[in-house]
């Protein structure tokens, strides 16, 4: 039977809170840690982050509370991105004005999801992320094209251009971002929906710096890998205002996304994640479908 | 600055993770706050020590956006100054939530 909450979960292994609180505790640390390795690896595969995956995994096979899996989600979020930020601005990817600019709305609705989030009802929770995960894999599975467009002789009133070399193409890259305001919108949205949910917020804000704004991918990804740091940073402290940051769901999150970051970024380099894009897609909708009939209270044979 | 807050954060936590298997001190189910977690360290509370590396990784991005003010200010840059403190101040009010709990 899968726990609806945390305090279910620790009832059932009432057998063996009794016998050995220290190793109870330790050995679910440590079944979290791995799997927070296996959604980091997936995630970083994927480009997508690993609380895209945390969050439901937690939830419905550990049956932890949604809102103590959003925040240790959170977390993990700024861990990664401190992480991953550093790589990308030695690497000249991360455009800091243009980060700073599109920060504002994002971070903006990052607080006021986290605000609606902490007082949502779960179900509400839980269909909003089923809806996220599903458009997730319909967008991987639809998404072949990436936008390439020479943006370098553009007018930038606004000084938001970048250039960075490309080790690929070994070139010096120039570009200048289009259509600013749609992109302000975008990460507003981003935002809020990166506040309630607990994840980065990449999942929309790099197809939408791509495709909407222009932006060379290796540049969207640099600039939303700092910039997901700092709006998980608005959400995870609206969590601990709200006493819903759990070390003990947060040190394992945190030591398996560094870890599983660090192994699929190596993968990613030797494995055609093209060819398990489909696999991917399909892990994606069975936790979105999941979660929704969750949201519906509609109850599936568990798993764990 | 983002690698070494990123250190400091990771042995803070990796230090309490430790002291608490040596211990034998179960995870504690909440993070104490701020002001509490101060004295939990000096009375040898190893989850106090966790908390504490949990809250700097948490501010680890806040100083990273002080610091590309600050560069920003150096560059005569005032447009984005203004901008990324704008960010910062969107950051404070959600601690400030945190410090009213």
């Amino acid at each position: 039977m899968v726990a609806k909450h945390k305090g279910e979960l620790r009832a059932i292994n009432s057998y063996e809170v009794e016998r050995d609180p220290y190793l109870v505790d330790w050995t679910q640390a440590i079944e979290l840690g791995m799997v927070s390795i296996g959604a980091a690896v997936l995630g970083s595969m994927l480009g997508l982050g690993g609380g895209v995956f945390l969050v439901p995994i937690f939830t419905l096979f550990f049956g932890i509370d949604p809102k103590l899996a959003i925040g240790a989600s959170a977390i993990a979020v700024v861990t990664n991105s401190v992480v991953g930020s550093t790589v990308h601005l030695d690497s000249r990817f991360t455009n800091l004005r243009l980060a700073m600019l599109l920060q504002i709305p994002t971070a903006a609705g990052a607080l006021v999801g986290a605000l609606l989030a902490v007082r949502a009802p779960d179900r509400i929770l839980n269909g909003l992320f089923g809806a996220v995960l599903t458009y997730a894999a319909v967008s991987m599975f639809l998404r072949r094209k990436v936008s390439h467009v020479d943006t370098s002789q553009d007018p930038d009133p606004m000084m938001l251009g970048g250039v960075y070399h490309d080790p690929a193409s070994q070139k010096e890259i120039i570009y200048v971002p289009r259509h600013v305001r749609r992109g302000l919108g975008i990460s507003g949205l981003a935002g809020m929906l990166s506040g309630m949910l607990g994840v980065g917020g990449g999942v929309i804000q790099v197809p939408a710096m791509n495709l909407v704004m222009s932006i060379p991918v290796k540049a969207a990804a640099g600039t939303s890998a700092l910039m997901v740091g700092m709006t998980a940073v608005a959400t995870s402290f609206v969590f601990y205002a709200d006493n819903k940051i759990d070390p003990q769901v947060v040190l394992p999150a945190m030591i398996g996304i560094f870890a599983g970051a660090q192994v699929g970024s190596r993968l990613t380099r030797k494995v055609r994640t093209d060819r398990l894009i489909i696999l991917f897609v399909l892990i994606l909708l069975y936790l979105g479908f999941r979660l929704i009939l969750e949201a519906l209270n509609i109850d599936l044979p568990s798993i764990r | 600055m983002l690698r070494y807050e990123f250190y400091l954060s990771a042995v803070v936590l990796a230090v309490g993770a430790i002291w608490s298997l040596i211990d034998r001190h179960p995870l504690s189910p909440t993070v104490l706050p701020f002001q509490e977690i101060p004295g939990a360290i000096l009375d040898r509370n190893p989850s106090a020590l966790i908390d504490l590396g949990i809250l700097i990784m948490m501010l680890t991005p806040v100083v990273t956006a002080l610091s590309i003010a600050l560069n920003f200010s150096r560059l005569g840059e005032r447009k984005f100054v203004t901008i990324t403190l704008g960010v910062l101040a969107i950051l404070a009010t959600s601690i400030a939530i945190s410090l009213l709990r």
